[in-house]
């Protein structure tokens, strides 16, 4: 793929949105990843004794 | 023995659905793809077909046997010209072309050989003990039970799950027959397989380049619940993998004409339905542009008359099975309509799975099931939510021939929102078309942007892409460790959390002492696929009451010293009960452990009295196994 068509506005529109999807999807996932986290973490401390 | 049984099966199925697809004259209007995902679809219809004829007389091995060699022998001219076509090959000539194609094109070959990993991971992942809710309950517990039996019966202590579309539930029972349970999860992964090439082709169709074509094969496997699915005997994937084969064959009639495109449009539509009812959605969403074309071409009103007639005759064996039994041909959809004094299955959708259906979350329906972790029923099932991200950038991309994936699209949505339980799970038969478009946003993006925006793009799609490879790592370290052996099967499903729990350790203690004549009570929910099926007595109904939900009836009274009888008439010997579950709902996912209370149960607030006064045979944090004999004589005083 090669840069061609410079589109600024539509371009900004469209990363503002991948932001906007992106940080609400983990802001409201927060618990979900914490836990993950959390359970990982136990599941390494265990291994490494 | 699993290995080879897979190569026999994708040759059968290719070979017999290439000869279909030539006989139909539409090979030509493929390409390499796209013609070999039509013809494992083809051919795995066929063989559905095969299976829903012979199976309700006869299923072992002589009869499976028996379908495979005439299907093989369907395939023979395919496998000739396959032959003639490698006879000709310069094999190292071919190597070099392709090794200086890969130098040319680094980004496509890098995504088709991260793309390959995962497929080949996937049919891998499928020879680990199958361990997911729906297929312990009904995907493989009912062919298991067929297996046992003989022939695909009514099976009504199963409910209603023995009555639904079983396309994909043949394929299992195939592979139960003729080699075991690691090839039946690993047949959906061959679907991943022709999911990928359908979604390729697709991306071509609409005037996708190919890295952003490839991109949408990796966006469309690597969803949640497709990852999971493709290596379980789940159905949605595999009916994804019709939809994407049903739009290219619409894709290429609307632009030939042809009856035989439009017979094969027919047997991909009726593929998608035996697949899951789910289908006829999915072919509503076509019906449209077909009538449209029709009634701008009267002459090919034949045509369209012609496609439904094959689509009809390939339902059949599905629709007549299930009328006799039942009434209703397409039971349990629509039940009040066949028979208006009898339940309507799904009345209870609205306050079980209730959601709001109305307009205003209809319009943020997908930032609900892709954002929000447990707005909907099932919880984030798509992972990270890159498909929502990228699908609506592709306004802005040139693309050929939308509008038929919008509205299949459109109308898909509006029916799950509007009448079914709105799983997200659900959605999964649409989403390598999102996919197709969020490929091809994301190539608009990239090529429009300069370099600080493409360092924007990198930073935002990076941490959808790392998180959503978390859970596709994830389902790869859970499951090829047994896969490869490197794991043992008790160690593994006694270790691996799964929705209700899988059982295995108390069911296989009973499987090791049951003898040939005697019987099982359950009262574990769901009964689980590890334990004897068509040996076991399934809680509420004793035998000779099975059928009673199909009218909606009432169970009889019963009192203990009925139980005690019933379960020394019917040669019962162990009595399996549950004592709790692990549950992980939430927007955390905790576990949090459930004791089961007995005292709902028909059966179960019989026994709950007299269990404390018994010892177990065998006892885990789940379950426990009381013998049935002294059960029923605690049960006489």
């Amino acid at each position: 793929m090669t840069a061609n068509k410079q589109r600024p506005v539509a371009v900004a529109l469209c990363i503002a949105w991948l932001f906007v999807v992106t940080v609400s999807y983990f802001t409201y996932n927060a618990d979900y990843y914490r836990e993950k986290t959390r359970t990982f973490s136990d599941f390494i401390a265990r291994r490494l004794g | 023995m699993t290995t080879l049984f897979l190569s026999l099966f994708a040759l059968v199925t290719i070979g017999a659905g290439t000869s279909l697809l030539a006989g139909l004259g539409a090979a030509r209007h493929f390409a390499t793809d796209a013609r070999l995902a039509v013809a494992f679809g083809l051919g795995c219809l066929l063989l559905y077909v095969a299976v829903a004829t012979v199976g309700p007389f006869r299923l072992d091995v002589a009869s499976v046997g028996a379908i495979a060699a005439a299907m093989a022998a369907m395939a023979v001219p395919a496998w000739i010209g396959w032959f003639r076509h490698l006879c000709r090959l310069d094999l190292r000539a071919s190597v070099q072309d392709g090794l200086a194609w890969c130098r040319a094109n680094p980004a496509v070959a890098g995504l088709m050989a991260v793309i390959s990993l995962s497929l080949l991971s996937l049919v891998v992942q499928g020879m680990a003990p199958p361990n997911d809710y729906d297929s312990l309950m009904y995907h493989i517990a009912i062919p298991r039970r067929d297996l046992e039996q003989g022939y695909i019966g009514p099976n009504w202590e199963q409910s209603l799950f023995s009555f639904f579309p079983a396309l994909a539930e043949h394929m299992y029972r195939v592979a139960l027959v003729l080699s075991g349970e690691a090839a039946a999860q690993s047949i959906t992964a061959l679907f991943g397989i022709a999911l990928a090439l359908g979604t390729h082709a697709l991306a071509r169709q609409l005037g996708l380049g190919p890295v952003t074509s490839a991109l949408a094969v990796l966006m469309a496997i690597s969803v949640r619940a497709t990852v999971w699915e493709l290596a379980t005997c789940e159905v949605e994937a595999v009916l994804g993998c019709y939809v994407v084969l049903l739009l290219l064959a619409y894709l290429r009639w609307r632009e030939e004409k042809s009856l035989g495109l439009m017979l094969l449009l027919g047997l991909l539509a009726a593929a998608g339905v035996a697949t899951k009812y789910h289908g006829l959605t999915v072919a509503l969403g076509l019906a449209p542009l077909v009538l449209w074309e029709s009634v701008r071409r009267p002459r090919l009103l034949a045509q369209v008359l012609a496609g439904a007639a094959v689509a009809l005759g390939v339902l059949a064996p599905h629709l007549i099975r299930d009328f006799i039994y039942t009434g209703n041909p397409i039971f349990p959809v629509m039940n009040h309509l066949f028979d208006p004094d009898g339940p309507d299955f799904y009345r209870y959708f609205g306050s079980e799975f209730g959601r709001p259906r109305g307009v205003l979350n209809l319009l943020r329906v997908y930032w609900d099931a892709s954002v929000l972790p447990t707005y909907y029923f099932d919880g984030a099932m798509l992972g990270t939510p890159y498909l929502l991200a990228f699908a609506p950038m592709a306004v802005l991309a040139r693309l050929r021939s939308t509008l038929p994936l919008v509205l299949v699209i459109v109308v898909y949505t509006l029916v799950w929102y509007t009448t079914m339980s709105q799983q997200v799970r659900f959605l999964l038969p649409i989403t390598p078309l999102f996919a197709v478009f969020a490929a091809a946003g994301a190539g608009w993006l990239w090529d429009n942007s300069r370099w600080m925006a493409r360092i924007a793009v990198v930073i935002g799609a990076g941490a959808l892409a790392l998180a959503q490879a978390g859970f596709v790592g994830i389902y790869s370290a859970l499951r090829l460790p047994p896969a490869l052996g490197l794991v043992d099967r008790a160690s593994y499903l006694a270790g691996t959390p799964t929705m209700d729990g899988n059982f295995y350790l108390s069911c296989h203690w009973i499987e090791q002492r049951l003898g040939a004549d005697e019987r099982i009570l359950s009262l574990l929910i769901p009964h689980s696929y590890y334990c004897p099926q068509s040996r076991a007595i399934i809680s509420p109904a004793l035998p000779g009451e099975e059928a009673y939900w199909l009218r909606g009836e009432e169970l009889p009274p019963l009192d203990a010293r009925q139980l005690a009888q019933a379960l020394r008439e019917h040669a019962v010997r162990y009595v399996i009960v549950e004592r709790s579950r692990e549950l992980r709902s939430g927007p955390a996912s905790a576990p949090r452990i459930v004791i089961r209370d007995l005292s709902t149960d028909r059966i179960g607030r019989l026994l709950s009295p007299v269990l404390a006064q018994l010892d177990p045979k065998y006892v885990d944090s789940q379950s426990a196994v009381y013998d049935a004999a002294e059960l029923a004589e605690a049960l006489d005083r």
